[in-house]
């Protein structure tokens, strides 16, 4: 295969992962990083550069429509990227004295966890009525455009999401995805957020979240021009197609895509790992 | 106010986006002119040693008009298009007297310009 063939391929699969990444909150980074380990093998720490990128790229590309539909809290996202961020940088920090075998193991057993956890919870209508006084105090509640209306949601639970995000920031620099599939679980979960809400949120947190740890795959010289230029390009349009879609998919589906979606992905980064082929 | 500051910060984001895009184009097509026929290999990824780890030689090798310059400072505009939008919401956050998540703003910041230029 031709590097031109491989740019093209590579271009295509990060295509596919950015609409999955802004549809779903998740950042596209937990679909790229087994893909390219597992078919193209590339090294591990080389396919975590280029994942935070890819995830910087979907919250870039997302996050500037979805602002103007009025989904995102500002607010929300800033308060929990204080957890996020302190972990991301942590977490980056650990990854050289991580073997690959063992990051692999690890991504593939949050893959798994992560898509249990989304389909487990049953709808959309359990948002709170009453606030959390912490979200009472830094206006943290909100609302969002709905057909014929708005609709107001009630924040609970913040501190324990706050150490959710922290654990997420921590995954996210040592495995270099966005960790999304934690946000949007806190966010959905904890703070019970609308679904919709949770996943703009989320994608406005991930690129600020993947920054905090990009900066020391840069210096440790994790990231290859080879892999940047397909996934950052691919990514781009995919996230832009993904915001449409946003709209036109039901959140079952949503759920559906992203659970089948990391969970092959997680079984076959597990076997991999345990087998030493990583 | 909160819809004019989304609009700002979209529309931030959207010039980032365009920008390093336009970088990266232009590193790819000469990055595949050069490399483009020669035959992948994929250890190649992992063992090549990289010269840009830092953004000043980046910016030099811009100067000399090297593609993987152009991909490196391309993906630099992204990454600082992040740190820009936080120093936005900080500002935002700050003239409304809502110090708290100023604050968490500012904190974030610093976090962000540390992991990029701290080393």
């Amino acid at each position: 295969m031709s590097v031109l063939a491989f740019s093209s391929i590579l271009l295509v699969v990060s295509y596919f992962a950015g609409i999955l990444g802004a549809i779903t909150g998740l950042g596209g980074g937990a679909v790229l990083i087994p893909v390219l380990v597992l078919f193209f093998h590339v090294n591990i720490y080389y396919a975590m550069g280029a994942s935070l990128i890819a995830v910087i790229a979907t919250s870039s590309g997302a996050t500037a429509v979805y602002l103007r539909h009025g989904l995102t809290n500002l607010r929300i996202g800033m308060l929990l990227e204080v957890g996020a961020v302190s972990g991301a940088l942590l977490g980056a920090w650990l990854v050289p004295s991580f073997p690959a075998a063992s990051l692999a193991i690890l991504l593939g057993m949050v893959l798994l966890v992560s898509a249990y956890f989304v389909l487990k919870r049953p709808g959309d209508s359990e948002t709170a009525t009453a606030a959390h006084p912490w979200a009472q105090a830094l206006q943290l509640n909100g609302s969002f455009p709905i057909p014929g209306g708005t609709q107001t949601y009630q924040v609970q639970g913040v501190p324990l999401a706050l150490l959710v995000m922290s654990l997420a920031g921590l995954l996210s620099g040592l495995l270099g995805i966005g960790a999304g599939v934690l946000k949007v679980l806190a966010m959905d979960q904890t703070m019970r957020l609308p679904y919709r809400v949770s996943t703009t949120t989320s994608n406005f947190m991930i690129g600020i979240t993947a920054t905090a740890s990009v900066g020391l795959y840069f210096t440790h010289g994790y990231l290859d021009p080879g892999l940047i230029f397909p996934v950052l390009l691919g990514v781009l349009l995919g996230s832009f197609t993904g915001t449409r879609l946003l709209t036109l998919l039901s959140i079952r589906t949503l759920r559906l895509i992203f659970s089948v979606v990391v969970c092959l992905l997680g079984f076959e980064l597990i076997y991999k790992g345990l087998t030493g082929a990583v | 106010m909160q819809e004019k500051i989304k609009g700002r910060l979209s529309l931030l984001l959207l010039a980032g986006i365009f920008l390093s895009a336009a970088l990266v184009l232009c590193g790819a097509f000469l990055y595949l002119w050069k490399h483009g026929q020669l035959p992948m290999t994929f250890p190649r990824f992992g063992k090549t040693p990289l010269s840009y780890t830092a953004i000043f030689p980046v910016l030099q090798g811009l100067r000399l008009g090297d593609p993987a310059a152009f991909i490196f400072s391309g993906f630099l505009v992204l990454v600082f298009s992040q740190v820009l939008r936080v120093l936005v919401l900080g500002i935002y956050f700050l003239q409304g007297q809502e110090y708290w998540l100023a604050l968490a703003s500012g904190f974030i910041f610093i976090v962000l310009l540390y992991s990029l230029c701290g080393q």
